[in-house]
């Protein structure tokens, strides 16, 4: 339970109230959940390709793998705002030829959120295949107590787009929010470019 | 990613003339308004429903003159199912609605299951009960001539990707996206869960007697299990491709698999396991022109588009 003073400070800190606020508890209570309320992350397809026991790695790319190198990182929440440490975050993907590992656990993964709600992993951009029209990475969420969250992430820079995701997302049947598609941040060299992508991951409560 | 729907849509990429051989005899062929893109058998085989490229419902009965047309004013057909008597047809349509359909009057009842697409519908025996499995619900059980829902199964994560109905009408189960396959008894109670691999399973058959099932999916293997335990019995060779369907033979002895390229989500093959000997072999068929399967009173029948308005029924030897 937090205190009025957790409170005043927490909604301080996020510009809800001044320092000489004389609110009640109850309601700094409220204006700092209003302030920190999330929408849950819309949902997507789980299929075909899931498969359970994925190892738990962050590193799904091995050094010598072709392919743009990936970083994938965020935080997850519940849709009040609190950072979910332990969830559960599983990945899977296909290389960057679009072919997914049936036998084995090539990029899959496992993910456990940190003290700070924090996961991040290391992959490869995913390929396109003839079944899919973009490229895309599965998620799979669960922490107690919250709806798991079944979802997928796509990238901004999908030539499937041509420049404009939020206006051509729809290209991909599949693909039913334009939150789901998520700027790229390329680094490094012309011949040496690295991506980076921001993921935010929002469960509803039971 | 997929719906089993969408797959089974795939099928009408090509109408090349069927492949003939020793494998296959032929049996009657049927004539179609319009390409068929899915279908299967009813009544030991005495009739054949299928969906039309249109998204419309036919249905051909013995000895298989012009099909009964059926139309949806409201959307596409995506699935299509008929109880054992074929005095049923449900057909789901893309909008999450299963039409119950009598071959006498038309529509009999409407089942607003979920606004999704649905991805298999399944009759108990005496045609009472539907089994339906949904792309963002777990399996539902309504009860047909009341129109009402009666239950709706767990899953840990996603949806359901196929549901099957013991003959003896006392059970059904669902195969789940979270790679489980959970069986309910004929009021939606949990009986047990099971799982084949750690991959997805995609389809469910039981045995003609009911106390057995096969399943199979993104393993690429068929794997029988116990329908009283749900313990696993035995399980086939793979050929390295995803399962998307099958078919139990009369006999028990023999399930048909349809098999897909991991790649491009396009037929590969379809191959019969011979449950006592182990054997796996595949059908020597052109695959692409293949719409559907069922079964007559004693054999495997695969349906195979002849041209863009004629089906052929072939009896698997």
């Amino acid at each position: 339970m937090l205190s009025r003073r957790d409170l005043l400070s927490k909604c301080i800190a996020l510009g809800v109230v001044t320092v000489s606020s004389n609110l009640s508890t109850s309601a700094l209570a409220s204006a700092w959940q209003q302030a920190e309320a999330k929408a849950p992350t819309p949902a997507a397809e789980l299929g075909p390709f899931y498969k359970r026991d994925a190892p738990s790695t962050a590193s799904l790319r091995a050094a010598s793998d072709p392919g743009i190198p990936l970083t994938v990182a965020g935080l997850v929440f519940d849709t009040r705002g609190e950072k979910l440490e332990g969830a559960k975050v599983e990945v899977w993907q296909t290389d960057h030829t679009g072919h997914y590992d049936l036998k084995g656990f090539r990029y899959r993964a496992a993910l456990i959120a940190d003290n700070s709600g924090k996961y991040s992993f290391n992959s490869v951009m995913p390929g396109h295949y003839p079944g899919r029209v973009c490229q895309h990475i599965h998620f799979a969420v669960t922490a107690p107590g919250h709806q798991p969250l079944v979802t997928q992430l796509y990238f901004a820079t999908d030539p499937v787009f041509e420049g404009d995701p939020y206006k051509n997302y729809t290209r991909d049947p599949l693909c039913r929010s334009r939150e789901l598609v998520r700027p790229v941040v390329l680094k490094g060299d012309p011949d040496a470019i690295m991506a980076n992508v921001n993921f935010e991951l929002v469960l509803e409560r039971l | 990613m997929r719906s089993r729907t969408f797959l089974l849509l795939l099928l009408i990429t090509a109408f090349a003339a069927p492949s003939h051989s020793q494998q296959l005899r032929a049996g009657a062929k049927l004539q179609s308004p319009v390409p068929i893109v899915y279908a299967t058998t009813c009544l030991n085989g005495n009739q054949v429903v299928g969906i039309g490229k249109d998204g419309d419902v036919y249905t051909w009965s013995a000895p298989f003159g012009q099909p009964r047309h059926f139309h949806s004013a409201d959307a596409r057909v995506g699935t299509v199912s008929c109880s054992a008597d074929g005095k049923w047809t449900a057909a789901g349509l893309r909008n999450g609605t299963v039409l119950v359909l009598n071959s006498e009057s038309g529509i009999a009842q409407r089942l607003d299951v979920t606004q999704h697409d649905l991805q298999a519908i399944a009759f108990s025996a005496d045609g009472t009960l539907l089994a339906v499995a949904t792309n963002d619900s777990p399996t539902q059980l309504w009860d047909v001539q009341k129109g009402q829902r009666l239950a709706t199964g767990t899953t840990i994560l996603g949806a359901s990707t196929a549901v099957a109905f013991a003959s003896g009408n006392n059970m059904y189960v669902s195969a789940d996206e979270d790679t489980t396959l959970r069986a309910y008894d004929r009021s939606g109670k949990s009986l047990f869960k099971t799982e084949a691999d750690n991959l997805e399973p995609f389809a469910v058959v039981f045995t003609p007697d009911g106390k057995q099932f096969a399943v199979a999916g993104a393993g690429g293997t068929i794997t029988l299990f116990d329908a009283a335990t749900g313990h696993k019995l035995k399980t086939s060779k793979t050929n390295g491709n995803p399962i998307f369907n099958l078919m139990m033979a009369p006999s028990g002895g023999q399930v048909a698999a349809l098999e897909l390229d991991d790649y491009r989500l396009e037929p590969a093959a379809i191959t019969i396991w011979d449950i006592k000997s182990n054997e796996l072999r595949k059908l020597a068929v052109d695959v692409k022109t293949v719409v559907g399967a069922g079964t007559d009173k004693s054999n495997l029948i695969l349906i195979q588009s002849d041209g863009p308005n004629a089906l052929s029924l072939w009896t698997v030897q």
